[in-house]
């Protein structure tokens, strides 16, 4: 049932990066939908199976004891229920809510795993931010030095990519699906996640939300490079310091980002950290109108703050 | 479709037309009878008629949907189309095809289970029906306004307001969705009523057949989702109308929509499901010919799950940035809502064992839906994990997953339809024909849902996929147009069946309990030959009164009002789809040739709700029956609680949207809109106009109530001046309003200026509406009291009291919160 097109993905069970081993969204997903499959297809195929049988042997017609408690029922009468089987149900419920709530049990964990992201011993000369705004019919790919590119997103193999995304008009909902990376892309707000790509490649970008007549058209890319090639295009393309590209902190997956100044991203947010986003959950980037001079403003200071952290690490090493 | 309408007419061979004079009713074979129909089961007949032929109308549209995907990119439709098409084919088939064709099941059936002579309010069923059909035919407009709706069924925001989707078909979608509600609203509060209070002495709520119990069920969902949904299509009518900013707010505006809508979305799910799994459920009984296992679990369960379904709508939301608290609240409530149905899918499996169970076309359908309802489920819980949801949302995944639960839905009602029909026709439809017609159907429907899981990372209405998914789609296709094949099986069935099919009795199915079967086929008008009764355990009928029944004899079956008001209704909403331009700056002007036909439309809305009020009809009363727990409760009376509840939902969800928007402004930043100078009559502006107008309207209710003493002492006078006081009162009140609104509207400081202005403007006209539809009818009123009536029966002062009453109370919350705050 699984289609082929995740395949260049070709994912090793962890994915690496800084020398830590990380689950992606990918490889928790993969785990988890292949336990949901298997044991749905189960249920399924018992459950179904086990009813026809039922119906089929019970059938009118068949030879049966003449005391097996069968109980015309009389037109007109007061509809009440069966005087026997009640215990049977029950069974067969607790069975079923025993699986279920054992099952999204188990899926919590992973959901708490995703969601706290490669927080804790993560330096953050491994993670690359890219700001994400998604418009109709296209997506822009912000980068720290306020630069940004349209429907090609490049990044470089084995860093923690901290996405994060917006929209300048309708909402459409950012999606990588051979990575199994998504948020939703909406105005006024902005929406977090990550991910880590172990090899070079490339992955198809779609919007996962009508946004309009060009949906189906809305496709871009993300090229994963190796390191080097990504610096080199870095500083080629989009005239950007190499020594300056990566920084900043893994933001809660979906969670919301308060980035009036910037001062949010280098706190350490923590699972269940506060993210109604009341207040200012209203973004410079997406107000509306494409004014770039205003963008690259915002850019520019999200850039200072980067740098700065950087400093601070730099001496931390020192 | 026009072969079955024509063979409905040739049905009546029932012994039905001694009534038929004096009740003013024509014979079944002339046009006017189903124009003026108010009886139960003509109204039924429609629904269900109506309901096909959108079913088939949606279809058309599923299977150009699927011409599309028979090969990656642009190919039979472009953008704008095949956007059109997946939004059109989702509201159409949720709204115009589903939920209409159980309400037509319900009518039919309902009041045969519970013993009914009709529902509660005869012309108020006619009204519902007749809305319906206009809401469905503004729809069909749309598509020759510059274009239908092509944001998908959720109607996202802010892609639906104007600035983005700027065609008028769009609006007269809006529109056509505020009319469905209006026409559900009615229906809910008749369907309670008649449920509640016309139940044979000895059927209490635990011993309703179980169809009775779903339908009841779906339609308490209804009364407070669909309110949610009409404030919801308010706010969006609003913004494409006046202009007003609510949904293009970066202040929240997409999330708005998101919450209101899944607030309506999620119980909606359950409204379509639950009418089909009565169904189920009666048919698993009736064909295994054994009672119900668990009966009085399943009630709980399905009671259970009704409530929870107003609890879990965020979990379509999980990737909107909310945050992981509330997403784990709403992860256990989904799970929760999950669990009651694996109780009800056990109970009917159970129902079938040590039964004889006979495989006829209605249960073949019925166990098909179960199986195909197993799997919608058991994908369902895929969904309930949220890091498989996040990955699922948008994609092939979920379509496929609530196809196999909406369609598992159409399939028992298919099998229902099959197993009333020779109730509703008095012949047998051909049983090899709807054999052949499931075994197509259930083949084609797991070609074209199952592929659908197989591209499951396809994202949903996009027609570019990469090429290595073209098979799959293929076999969606063929399954597609096989499914649509079979359905025509069943067509010509039926239309056959009407001249050639079998004559039946009452009762052909074998094991079958329910009280409808005890009467003939098909039933007559009034139903019953005596007053059907429980009392003593099983069906009988009882000779009440000392005339021999006589008082039913007069009670009406004809009115022309209902289908009058909604031709005028789909006039004037017509006129409002296009009455001004709204652009991407705000309001561009108003458009004539529109507002002559909005105008035109409301003098003919106005004329004809006078018709229905002058008319006198009498509706089939009993005042036997259970009643528990509204014991004691005139029926209008109720019908009026019923509606305030509804419109309680309806302040509720656009006061929270005013709170949420706020909120997400920040409290404080937000500015309070409503002092103001009264254009300088006052020094500056201040909240005293607003307090003003609370007085008065708090006055005015004194007064209302004044009316209603006067009116149980006979005293006319007094009862008319109270009346015109309160009148007075009101229009005060709007003329307050007037020199509000005007005084902001020349500062140019109109909905468009500013969310705080749209939001201000739009909550206080809302009410500004009941106080004007109040004020209709309360001239009204008067007008009749003057001529004489309410002397004697003064109901129809008391209950627009509570209506009143309810109008101030709200304003009682709008003042503060819009004023003061």
């Amino acid at each position: 049932m699984r289609p082929t097109s995740t395949t260049d993905l070709s994912v090793s069970p962890l994915a690496h990066v800084g020398g830590q081993e990380w689950q992606t969204q990918a490889n928790v997903f993969d785990e988890l939908y292949t336990l949901f499959l298997v044991l749905g297809t189960l249920v399924g195929i018992v459950v179904i199976t086990y009813m026809l049988y039922k119906a089929y042997k019970y059938r009118e017609g068949r030879e049966r004891d003449d005391d097996d408690g069968f109980e015309e029922p009389v037109l007109g009468e007061l509809p009440v229920g069966a005087e026997k089987g009640g215990k049977k149900v029950f069974v067969s419920f607790a069975i079923s809510a025993v699986i279920v709530v054992s099952l999204v049990g188990y899926a919590y964990a992973s959901l708490l795993y995703v969601e706290a992201g490669p927080t804790e011993e993560l330096s953050e000369e491994d993670i690359l931010e890219v700001d994400v705004e998604a418009y109709a019919f296209g997506w822009n790919f912000y980068y720290p030095n306020g630069e940004s590119t349209t429907n090609e997103l490049v990044v470089p193999e084995g860093k923690a990519i901290d996405l994060e995304v917006t929209s300048i008009d309708v909402w459409h909902t950012f999606s990588v699906r051979d990575l199994r990376v998504k948020a939703d892309a909406i105005n006024g707000q902005t929406a977090s996640t990550w991910f880590i790509a172990d090899e070079p490649g490339e992955h198809r970008v779609v919007c996962d939300e009508l946004c309009g007549s060009g949906h189906s058209q809305m496709i871009g890319t993300v090229n994963v490079t190796t390191e080097e090639t990504f610096l080199d295009w870095y500083e080629e393309e989009l005239d950007g310091d190499r020594e300056e590209v990566f920084g900043g902190e893994i933001d809660q997956v979906g969670g919301i980002e308060t980035t009036d100044d910037g001062a949010e991203d280098v706190d350490d947010v923590e699972i269940g950290d506060d993210a109604t986003g009341d207040g200012d959950a209203e973004e410079d980037v997406g107000d509306g109108d494409q004014d770039v001079d205003d963008e690259d403003e915002v850019e520019a200071e999200d850039d200072d703050t980067d740098v700065e952290t950087d400093d601070n690490d730099t001496e931390e090493e020192a | 479709m026009t072969e079955t309408a024509d063979s409905t007419d040739a049905h009546g061979s029932g012994g039905d037309d001694h009534g038929d004079d004096h009740d003013h009713l024509p014979g079944k074979y002339t046009v006017k009878r189903w124009l003026v129909t108010t009886n139960h089961k003509d109204i039924g007949i429609l629904y269900i008629l109506t309901s096909l032929f959108f079913f088939v109308f949606g279809g058309v549209l599923a299977l150009l949907i699927r011409m599309q995907l028979w090969t990656p990119g642009e190919g039979l439709l472009s953008g704008f189309a095949y956007g059109q098409s997946v939004t059109a084919h989702g509201l159409l088939m949720v709204f115009f095809f589903l939920s209409p064709v159980a309400v037509g099941l319900a009518n039919y059936i309902v009041p045969l289970q519970i013993g009914a002579d009709d529902l509660a309010f005869p012309r108020l069923n006619a009204l519902s029906y007749w809305l319906y059909l206009a809401a469905g035919g503004l729809f069909a407009v749309s598509f020759f306004q510059g274009g239908s709706f092509e944001g998908g069924w959720t109607l996202y925001a802010p892609l639906s307001v104007p600035t983005f989707t700027p065609e008028v078909g769009a609006t007269s979608v809006m529109l056509a969705l505020g009319m469905f509600v209006i026409s559900v609203t009615l229906g809910s509060v008749n369907f309670l009523t008649t449920i509640h209070t016309m139940k044979a002495d000895g059927m209490g709520l635990w011993n309703m057949p179980m169809f009775t119990w779903t339908v009841l069920l779906t339609i308490w969902m209804m009364l407070f989702a669909f309110a949610a949904l009409l404030a919801a299509v308010y706010l969006l009518a609003a913004d494409r109308i006046i202009a007003s900013q609510y949904f293009l707010a970066e202040e929240g505006g997409s999330l708005l929509w998101g919450h209101l809508f899944w607030f309506f979305g999620h119980p909606e799910v359950y409204i379509v499901f639950f009418p089909a799994l009565g169904v189920m459920l009666e048919t698993f009984q009736t064909f295994s010919g054994r009672r119900l296992v668990g009966r009085k679990w399943v009630i709980i369960a399905m009671v259970l799950i009704a409530v929870q379904s107003f609890l879990v709508w965020m979990h379509h939301m999980f990737l909107t940035t909310i945050n992981l608290e509330i997403k784990t609240i709403m992860m256990a409530t989904t799970i929760a809502i999950s669990l009651p149905f694996d109780l009800l899918v056990f109970a009917m499996i159970y129902t079938l064992v040590k039964g004889k169970v006979r495989f006829n076309t209605p249960f073949l359908f019925n166990l098909g839906a179960l199986v195909l309802f197993i799997i919608g489920g058991i994908t369902g819980v895929f969904l309930g994990a949220i890091v498989l949801d996040y990955e699922f949302r948008g994609t092939y995944w979920v379509v496929a997953h609530f196809h196999y639960v909406m369609v598992a839905g159409a399939t028992a009602l298919f099998g229902g339809l099959y197993y009333w029909y020779p109730k509703i026709t008095g012949r047998m439809y051909d049983e090899f024909l709807g054999r052949l017609h499931f075994i197509l159907y259930f083949i084609g429907f797991n070609a074209v849902y199952f592929s659908q899981f197989a591209v499951w990372e396809m994202p949903r209405r996009v027609f570019e996929y990469s090429t290595g998914l073209t098979l799959w789609n293929q076999i969606g296709t063929v399954g597609g147009f096989v499914l649509g094949a079979s359905m025509f099986i069943m067509f010509y069935n039926f239309a056959k069946s009407l001249k050639t099919g079998p004559q039946v009795d009452g009762n052909p199915w074998k094991y079958s309990r329910t009280a409808e079967w005890s009467i003939p086929s098909p039933p007559p008008l009034e139903n019953w030959t005596g007053v059907p009764s429980y009392e003593s355990g099983k069906l009988e009928y009882v000779d009440r009164s000392p005339d021999g029944g006589h008082e039913e004899a007069h009670a009406d079956h004809a009115s022309i009002w209902p289908v009058l008001i909604a031709a005028s209704t789909f006039v004037f909403f017509l006129g409002l789809s296009g009455i001004s331009d709204v652009g991407p700056t705000g309001f561009e002007g108003v458009n004539t040739g529109y507002a002559a036909i909005t105008g035109l439309g409301a003098l003919a809305l106005l004329g004809s709700a006078a018709g229905l009020g002058n008319e006198r009809f009498l509706a089939p009363e009993q005042p036997y029956g259970m009643k528990w727990p509204f014991d004691g409760i005139e029926k209008t009376k109720l019908g009026t609680w019923f509606f305030l509840y509804s419109d309680v939902v309806v302040f509720g969800a656009v006061i929270s949207a005013f709170i949420f928007i706020r909120i997400h402004m920040g409290w404080g930043e937000y500015e309070t809109v409503g002092p103001n100078s009264m254009s300088g009559l006052l020094p500056e502006a201040m909240a005293l106009p607003g307090l003003i107008n609370t007085f008065v309207l708090v006055t005015s209710s004194f007064t209302i109530i004044l009316a209603l003493v006067f009116a149980k002492h006979q005293h006319k006078k007094g009862m008319l001046a109270s009346m015109t006081a309160t009148w007075v009162l009101g229009l005060t009140f709007m003329v307050v309003k007037y020199f509000e609104w005007a005084e902001k509207f020349d500062a140019g400081q109109g909905p468009s200026y500013a969310i705080e202005y749209s939001v201000y403007f739009v909550t206080t006209g809302l009410h500004g509406v009941h106080v004007v539809l109040g004020l209709l009818v309360l001239a009204f009123l008067i007008f009749k009291g003057y001529t004489g009536s309410y002397m004697k029966d003064h109901r129809a002062i008391e209950n627009f009291g509570l209506y009143w009453h309810f109008v101030d109370i709200v304003w009682v919350f709008l003042f503060p919160l819009f004023y003061l705050l």
